[in-house]
């Protein structure tokens, strides 16, 4: 099902040598379709904030709004899906600063330097102009997503004990610690180069939602399924299309309702990383999220609701290990979430 | 010979069942054109990537005619060849 939206916009980037609106654009595209995801991750995130029902029974309508920073200049486009279920009326709204224009930008600007319209001193100014128009525009929108959702509880699925980490309050996600100790692990092996696998996992829908949180569907990664199909190099890791494909059937094996939900990676390390304060350090940290893992998060796992581990060093703040870090959309942008750990095994013993 | 193909991403999300000799596609059209029309309509932006098709672990050939593509390999995973990195 194809949401209706009422979007009379038509979108354009411009790129311009200075910040005031009457500086001429240096670049300029129309972006009118990259309104088409940021209607995908509201619906996405609605869902799985409970705040949207998971089923498509009725229709999904919505509209798209503009805050304007000075007209034609815009603030943020605001998304609100309205939907029913038996009834009762639903509504999910978000706000976007970012999209798809806004890595569009950094390619164009990089065109910009390569091709000395800008020079190396001079930083591009990027804007977003809109342009109302009579009626609504046709987007290129993908069909609605019904999540797949396992109705099992956590025990079944192998989460035995809460650890350490906080919830963001809706959209709760659990990372199996084993998973998170062979990412370290991983990414302590491989150095400089980068290293990964496929990441099975499940939304569990919950009779409830967990203390601290305000949604019943809960995203839990549970395994890494590495193969030696995928190759690593420096700032680089590249995923086997059959490695993936066997990893789907490895889920299958498992029994656990479980599906290649992601890809995790990791970022390179040094022996060096566990003292080091600087801050211009050139080899990447775990809170980058380069055009490439963009691409593969566009591409490879197209739901808005697809979360990204990246384990390596963390920027300025040296340690023995690396980090894991996880990403995940957020307002037209992939951004670092908070999560929990759990365990498998009991590592203490209550008393009463 | 297969009068429809399911058509799905890695991670099971964008399904899509799409009847050969339809609108879209007949039996004349290619594998790849099949990816190409299913890429379409879920809207994944298929800039630049080449594209592979799996079919109960088989590599399915891009320049097959579907009308020459066996019954039982009807269920495809499509996966783009993709780096992450920060490179």
């Amino acid at each position: 099902m194809k949401p209706r939206i009422e979007a009379p916009w038509r979108l354009f980037l411009e790129l311009a040598a200075g910040p005031r609106a009457e500086d001429p654009p240096l670049y300029h595209e129309e972006v009118t379709r990259d309104l088409g995801p940021l209607i995908e991750e509201t619906h996405t995130r609605g869902v799985l904030a409970g705040a949207l029902p998971p089923k498509l029974s009725a229709p999904v309508e919505g509209n798209v709004e503009v805050v304007w920073l000075q007209e034609p200049f815009v603030r943020q486009l605001e998304v609100e899906l309205r939907t029913e279920l038996e009834g009762k009326p639903y509504t999910y709204r978000a706000a976007f600063r970012e999209g798809r224009w806004t890595r569009r930008a950094q390619i164009a600007a990089a065109t910009l330097y390569a091709e000395n319209t800008l020079t190396t001193d001079e930083l591009p100014y990027t804007r977003l102009v809109a342009e109302r128009q009579p009626a609504s525009v046709d987007l290129p929108l993908a069909p609605l997503e019904e999540p797949i959702l396992i109705t099992r509880p956590l025990e079944e699925l192998g989460v035995v004990e809460l650890g350490e980490g906080s919830f963001v309050p809706d959209r709760p996600i659990l990372i199996n610690e084993a998973l998170e100790e062979e990412l370290i692990e991983l990414c302590v092996a491989a150095g400089l180069k980068e290293d990964g696998g496929a990441v099975l996992g499940q939304l569990v829908q919950l009779p409830g939602p967990l203390r601290g949180t305000v949604s019943p569907i809960v995203t839990v990664l549970t395994a890494l399924i590495r193969d030696e199909r995928h190759s690593g190099s420096a700032g680089s890791f590249t995923f086997d299309p059959e490695a993936l494909a066997h990893a789907t059937e490895i889920a299958d094996l498992r029994e656990m309702g479980e599906r290649v939900i992601t890809v995790a990676h990791t970022h390179g390390w040094d022996e060096s990383c566990a003292t080091c304060q600087r801050t211009d350090c050139a080899l990447p940290d775990s809170s980058l999220v380069s055009t490439a893992d963009y691409q593969v998060l566009e591409t490879l796992f197209p739901s808005k609701g697809t979360l990204m581990p990246i384990a390596g060093r963390k920027r300025g703040v040296p340690g023995p290990r690396p980090q894991l870090e996880l990403h995940g959309w957020l307002g037209g942008a992939v951004k670092p979430l908070r999560w929990r750990r759990y365990s498998e095994i009991v590592t203490h013993c209550h008393t009463t | 010979m297969l009068s429809f193909i399911e058509v799905s991403d890695i991670s099971k999300t964008r399904n899509l069942k799409m009847p050969i000799g339809g609108e879209r596609l007949s039996p004349r059209n290619t594998v790849g054109q099949a990816v190409d029309s299913y890429l379409d309509e879920v809207a994944i932006p298929a800039d630049h990537d080449r594209w592979t098709v799996i079919s109960r672990g088989r590599r399915l050939d891009q320049k097959a005619l579907l009308g020459d593509v066996p019954e039982e390999l009807s269920s495809w995973t499509v996966v783009p060849e993709v780096s992450a990195g920060s490179r």
